[in-house]
């Protein structure tokens, strides 16, 4: 166990927030929501198994998260909150993961971590699509138009999402602040969250 | 161009990401609600245990910095180190470096917590550190 060069600066900052359980209590409430998505995308599976990272990936990315942080061995960037920080290092991680599951030669090609890489990796999206596979796409995609339909709020959510436009583009185009936005996607997960469907893709 | 149903889950889970990263962190728990939360709970046990831990790791490596300095203004020798410092300084540091040539393990502990000692050997560092710019 040894302490980085940012121990005294990441310390610092932790200090300064008032209410910092509750701050801890968000970012690893926000780490496990962006690691139950990333682990949705099926092709990443093999990277994040118990067996190959040695214990649950959602206790293992986040533990990996905070101790850089807590020993200063990873840099709490001014530009970020406790959150976002533990979030753009759970997304490193589990990149450097599947880094380490690929050939030598993309190995090679190591990968800058930018904000919209954050959330638009499109290395996910599966190069070899089988039949299985496809059929539980197609499901899924029934699933959640049979859920929103006569829904004409989710509807147009939906349609931008399959125009795959990004979140400020969808805010704007409905005429929505981001909170109303986030509502928005409330309603569409908890109309497809009990689904077999989605269940079987977690 | 018509998009792949992977295509087009893909950005659907990208989108939950993007919109989960900027969710407004005061929405996210109303009246500490996170106590209901064991997988939460059982996190923030561990952050407090390893903000314990990571805290004495870097107090002791800070107090085997302090006696490496303190050992190198031991060997260039009071004398010499006379020459750095004003009157009143010099008064001032008299007394600890012969404290500190009776060091016991006691004291050791103590030097931790001396903060005027603490702020002289930063000051003597920076002082024998860049002698040029003086």
């Amino acid at each position: 166990m040894e302490t980085g060069k940012y121990f005294e600066s990441n310390h610092k900052k932790l200090e300064s927030i008032s209410d910092i359980e509750n701050q801890w209590a968000v970012a690893i409430f926000k780490c496990r929501e962006h690691i139950r998505h990333r682990l949705k995308k099926k092709t990443l599976y093999g990277a994040h198994t118990e067996e190959r990272l040695g214990m649950d990936p959602f206790d293992y990315y986040l533990d990996y998260a905070y101790s850089a942080i807590l020993s200063g061995n990873w840099e709490w960037k001014n530009k970020y909150s406790l959150s976002e920080q533990m979030v753009v290092i759970v997304e490193s991680t589990l990149s450097t993961e599947v880094e380490k599951t690929k050939t030598t030669k993309a190995k090679e090609n190591k990968t800058v971590l930018v904000d919209d890489k954050l959330f638009y990796n499109m290395e996910d999206r599966p190069t070899e699509v089988d039949m299985t596979r496809e059929i539980l796409y197609a499901k899924q995609i029934s699933v959640i138009e049979d859920a929103i339909k006569e829904d004409s709020e989710l509807e147009f959510f939906w349609d931008c999402i399959k125009e795959s436009m990004k979140r400020v583009e969808i805010a704007e185009l409905m005429e929505k602040t981001p909170k109303q936005l986030d509502k928005v996607r409330e309603r569409l997960i908890n109309k497809i969250k009990n689904s077999p469907f989605f269940e079987l893709d977690q | 161009m018509q998009k792949s149903n992977s295509e087009i889950l893909n950005h659907f889970y990208s989108l939950l990401i993007e919109m989960n990263f900027y969710r407004s962190e005061e929405d996210i728990f109303l009246e500490k609600k996170y106590q209901d939360d064991p997988f939460i709970m059982k996190h923030l046990r561990q952050i407090k245990l390893k903000t314990a831990k990571y805290r004495v790791v870097q107090n002791k490596h800070n107090y085997s910095n302090i006696l490496t300095e303190f050992k190198r203004l031991s060997d260039i020798g009071f004398d010499e180190i006379k020459k750095f410092l004003n009157p009143q300084e010099q008064m001032r540091i008299q007394p600890l470096f012969r404290k500190f040539e009776e060091l016991t393990e006691k004291d050791k502990t103590s030097i931790e917590e001396d903060q005027e000692l603490l702020q002289l050997i930063v000051a003597l560092k920076d002082k024998l550190d860049k002698p040029e710019d003086e």
